[in-house]
């Protein structure tokens, strides 16, 4: 694996730098029931196609940030920072 | 209390018949180095995070020996010997900043690095 | 035997050399390559074949064939063909029993071929089984190709260096240089690769690394190129291939006899190094430009040309003695030649362009395979793209008597295909993996689209139905040092480790951490911590402050614990847990201000918790700041009866128990140096735990190992730790916990404050709640001294129902003490368990409570 992944602060970087941490999920806003709290917990949708998910620049800025991948062919189409207001 | 000015060093004091001594932590392992490359860790700029080691190397092919960032864009952070580092450059000089408890192992790599390069 | 200048000469005649050839010399000149001269000294045979020890000769001389594959200067499978002639070199054949001319091994040519049909290793030499390591060791000593020393250290230096290019050329020949050319010209920073064979006019104009080959292109423009003795890894934004194309064989009967070799390589042999390939030639071409012009040039005398792609024979059959070709026959009229020169197809080199991602197509009309639909960033130049390709009729394989090989890398014949294809293996990619077709040296070079063409035949389809077979990396053969580099591996050294070196500790892993196991005497060790003062080093220890108006609230959120009521100047101890409610990590947390912690973590766990931090902050956006002081700090934990007294030498601080009481953090110089002293006590007895800038470790360490000396201070390892902690029954976040433990089957309910109104973990824990354990961890002891196993099994009732996690044998106890996970009905104070223990059952019993002072009076005195 070797695709260049934009960190929004520090530019394209060998993804290598980097930690992924998944597609991104909803947590419960409220008390969840067991069925719910196994899905949030342990069920991904796992798209072959763009997914939206999460990555930490551990060898560069330090800064968690969203991108949007195409699983199929490592394209990156897009990575921000986060809003905290977005809630997972 | 305000965090971090509990870790300058600078606060050390000889007291009561104590008398503190730092060390830097790549003094051993830079003791016979080539002269491109220099024990930095006791200037590590102000505005930096603390604990850091520091490096001076001479040299853009052994900088390129040691690491996959861009070199026309510096300063930037990433890495360098396989260890999260600071690059600043000055012409030929570059200035390399990372975490101490990795000084022997980014001495070993930079030092065979110019072996390799002899 | 060599030849008068020829036009294109490499050879520099002043300039004469020698090497070694199993032992004998062989005259060379500078410019030669170690098989060119070992060719003007008469040599024919070069190598034997991989299965059937065929004597095998020059082929291709371009580093496609694995003809020419000898062990050079230590080094096994050097095509000979490309390497350079060194004066002092040591050439040795390889994969011959006897010699390369008189080979014992041939004799499965000779015999073999019933017992060895391809694929033969899944159905033979399996019976009788017990004979399966005689077998295996005669097989693994036949196959494969060279020999390397088993015990070999590095004794190469490979280095691998980082470069960018705003265009990479791959390819130096005609349309590969005017490419660069081009570029350049536009005001491009231009690298040109080439494998040192093509003809090219040196440039300034932009820079050439030659020789050099490109081994693969990988995603974001990674192009590592293999130079020898380094690896350059290119990063590109755009990339031009420029490779080519590969002269294809014929298939017919004896076509790999020796003197049969491809038109290319007859051409070099005249053309760079003034050789004459054979005496007598027959020409089988299809189509093309004639190689016959050259070999008039050369001496050669040319027998017959036969143009197959015009009007294409029913046979062709090569005949030879001893291996060497003396005859070809076409349908019935046999010529007597030496010499064999074929060329079938120019197949373009497509591989690296199938890698970035073309699509790889079927041109009937000129009986190739041809790239498209290119990637972006990727363009194809010259005759790799097909362009130049003439219409073709494709050559058949020719029938006639005689193996007819399709692959000579793996010795794969036609019959091979129709077995191959008789047994139901009928997709190419699973013919490919049975008969190991394109899996040679020459990595489908040579072999492919004959292949292919061949199943095509033999299956009634065509070939675009068949398609290819997935390109991969490397495209050339890779020194396995090349690709390993330096081999520097990283290691953390905490500040103080130089002293742990020179007090002759011995060291262990923690991760990527180097700390000490003991110095020596992990038992004395324990004694001097029970008995006067100890002191370890804990700087490894995660450490994070966390601050800001937010940052006890943070806590409360991604803890079980309760941080809200903690009061400044005072420790606690807490889990981590995910949402899974699983233990992530343990550690300490200290109120330092109104809105500042200091957290602490395993030693292994520090990044992992750093980052759960920053990420759980992403989400809720807290008014807090996490920084990361693992490295910037220093620990050291000093432990004892007399620590009070040590360490109150040190200091102006009060250190008496009613004004530094048990969980108390203070700030204080200590030895001059700024510290924050935590009271804590994981190894059971009075203790203070310093945290201190790390650029004074060695500093702070001898001062305490000095003013400690007449209080009988010793340093303490791991394994002592170890021990001391085991005997308190706390417990190691990974030793005695996995990724599926939770907080209330680990005995810390304690803990969790399920009246929080939310955290981390909190719905998952109410849910075990309800569902009750399914294991708990106790501790247990042995009186009779067995010391089970760490992950030794509990049995009850003859089977396994849980296991041990830490055991060790406690001296201050008298008996060997350890913590397992048991079934819940068993976890009762003075149940007895049973525990298996080399192979015996043991009785042990289980104790809730810590085996050293139970009421934890020590560690709070």
């Amino acid at each position: 694996m070797s695709f260049l992944l934009p960190c929004p602060n520090c530019g394209p970087r060998d993804v290598n730098e980097f930690v992924y941490a998944g597609e991104i999920s909803v947590r419960p806003q409220q008390q969840p029931s067991l069925a719910e709290l196994a899905s949030y917990v342990y069920l991904r949708r796992n798209v072959a196609g763009v997914q939206r998910e999460w990555w930490f620049h551990r060898f560069g800025c330090e800064l968690w940030f969203q991108a949007e991948r195409d699983t199929r062919t490592n394209h990156v189409l897009t990575t921000e920072l986060v809003d905290s207001n977005r809630q997972v | 209390m305000n965090g971090l000015e509990f870790i300058d060093p600078g606060l050390a004091r000889a007291e009561n018949g104590f008398d503190p001594v730092q060390r830097s932590p790549l003094e051993r392992a830079l003791r016979d180095a080539p002269p491109e490359v220099r024990d930095l860790s006791l200037q590590v700029p102000e505005d930096f995070d603390r604990g850091l080691a520091g490096l001076q190397v001479t040299g853009e092919r052994l900088l390129r020996r040691l690491t996959d960032l861009n070199l026309d864009a510096l300063p930037a952070t990433g890495m360098v010997a396989n260890v999260r580092a600071t690059v600043l450059r000055d012409g030929d000089e570059f200035r390399i900043f990372f975490p101490q408890e990795y000084a022997d192992h980014v001495a070993e790599v930079v030092l065979d690095a110019a072996e390799g390069l002899r | 035997m060599r030849l008068p200048p020829q036009p294109g000469e490499r050879l520099h005649r002043d300039r004469p050399l020698t090497f070694l050839f199993d032992g004998k010399p062989v005259q060379a000149f500078a410019g030669d390559t170690i098989a060119s001269a070992l060719f003007a000294s008469g040599r024919r045979v070069f190598s034997r074949s991989f299965k059937y020890h065929r004597p095998r000769g020059l082929y291709c001389c371009s580093g496609h064939c694995p003809n020419c594959l000898m062990q050079i200067d230590g080094v096994p499978s050097v095509r000979a063909c490309m390497e350079p002639a060194r004066d002092g070199a040591r050439v040795q054949t390889q994969n011959v029993l006897g010699s390369l001319d008189r080979d014992l091994m041939s004799i499965v040519d000779k015999v073999g071929g019933p017992f060895l049909p391809v694929g033969f290793y899944y159905r033979t030499m399996m019976r009788p089984r017990r004979a399966w390591p005689i077998y295996e060791r005669f097989l693994r000593s036949a196959a494969g190709l060279g020999r390397i020393d088993k015990h070999g250290r590095r004794t190469h230096r490979f280095d691998t260096e980082h470069r960018r290019a705003e265009v990479l050329v791959i390819g130096g020949g005609a349309s590969g240089t005017a490419a660069a050319r081009e570029a350049a010209e536009a005001g491009r920073q231009v690298v040109l690769v080439d494998d040192g064979l093509a003809e090219r006019d040196d440039s300034s104009a932009f820079e050439v690394l030659s020789p050099a080959r490109a081994i693969g292109i990988y995603e974001g423009g990674l192009v590592p190129v293999d130079a020898g003795d380094v690896l350059y890894r290119f990063r590109a934004e755009r990339i031009v291939v420029a490779t080519g194309t590969i002269e294809q064989p014929l298939l017919f009967p004896g076509n790999d006899l020796v003197g049969v070799m491809l038109a290319g390589g007859a051409r070099r042999l005249i053309d760079s190094w003034s050789l004459r390939p054979g005496e007598r030639a027959v020409v089988l071409q299809a189509g093309g430009d004639t190689i016959a012009a050259n070999l008039r040039r050369a001496g050669t005398d040319i027998a017959a040309v036969f143009d197959v792609g015009e009007r294409a024979p029913e046979e062709i059959v090569a005949r030879g003695s001893k291996g060497r070709v003396s005859s070809v026959v076409v349908d019935g009229e046999t010529v007597e030649c030496d010499l064999v020169v074929m060329s079938g197809a120019r197949q373009p080199a497509y591989s690296l362009l199938a890698q970035a991602g073309a699509r790889v197509e079927y041109d009937a009309a000129r009986a190739i395979f041809v790239p498209r639909d290119l990637p972006a960033g990727v363009a194809a130049v010259g005759a790799v793209t097909g362009e130049r390709g003439r219409p073709a009729h494709p050559a058949p394989a020719y029938s006639g008597k005689g193996k007819c090989f399709v692959c000579i890398c793996e010795d794969v014949t036609r019959k091979d295909v129709k077995r191959t294809l008789a047994e139901g293996f009928d997709s190419i990619e699973l013919a490919k993996r049975y008969t190991a077709v394109t899996m040679g040296p020459c990595q489908g070079r040579l072999c492919h689209l004959p292949a292919i063409r061949l199943f095509a035949r033999e299956t009634g389809s065509d070939e675009s139905a068949l398609g290819t077979t997935t390109s991969r990396p490397p495209w050339a053969p890779v020194s396995l040092g090349l690709l390993a580099g330096r081999g520097h591996e990283p290691a953390r050294r905490t500040s103080i480790h130089h002293r742990h070196e020179e007090l002759g500790a011995r060291m262990m892993w923690t991760g990527d951490w180097r700390r000490v196991h003991s110095y020596g005497d992990p038992a004395a060790e324990v004694r001097a911590v029970h008995e006067a003062v100890g002191v370890i080093d804990v700087s490894t220890l995660g450490k994070l402050l966390v601050r800001g108006p937010d940052a006890v609230a943070f806590l409360e959120r991604l803890y079980p614990n309760r941080f809200a009521d903690l009061r400044v100047g005072r420790v606690r101890y807490g889990v981590l847990g995910t949402d899974a409610g699983r233990i992530m990590d343990d550690g300490t947390i200290g109120r330092l201000a109104e809105d500042e912690l200091y957290v602490t973590t395993t030693s292994t766990g520090a990044e992992v918790v750093f980052e759960w931090f920053q990420w759980w902050n992403s989400v809720w956006g807290f008014d807090v700041e996490v920084v990361n002081l693992t490295g910037a700090l220093a620990a050291v934990n000093v432990a004892g009866p007399r620590a009070r007294e040590l360490v109150g030498q040190l200091t102006s601080l009060d250190c008496s128990a009613e004004a530094f009481k048990y969980l108390d953090a203070k700030r204080a110089h200590v030895g001059g140096v700024p510290c924050l002293a935590l009271r804590i006590g994981f190894v059971g007895e009075l203790g203070y735990e310093l945290h201190f800038p790390s650029s004074y470790g060695e500093y702070l360490w001898d001062t305490l190992l000095e003013r400690g000396a007449d209080l009988g201070i010793r340093p303490f390892g791991l394994e002592a730790q170890r021990i001391l902690r085991l005997e308190k029954q706390h417990i190691i976040v990974g030793q005695d916990t996995d990724s599926e433990s939770n907080t209330l089957d680990a005995n810390m309910a304690w803990m969790v404050k399920f009246d929080k109104d939310d955290f981390v973990g909190k719905w998952a824990l109410e849910h075990m709640q309800v569902r009750g354990a399914r294991e708990r961890l106790i501790g247990f002891e042995l009186e009779n001294g067995a010391l089970p196993a760490e992950g030794g099994q509990i049995v009850v009732d003859g089977r396994p129902a849980g296991r041990v996690t830490s055991a060790r044998r406690s001296e201050t106890l008298g008996k060997a003490i350890g913590l397992a996970w048991v079934p819940p009905e068993l976890a009762e104070e003075g149940a007895r368990i049973q525990i298996r223990v080399d192979g015996r059952l043991e009785q042990a019993s289980v104790r809730l409570r810590p085996f050293y002072d139970p009421e934890g009076e020590r560690v709070r005195s």
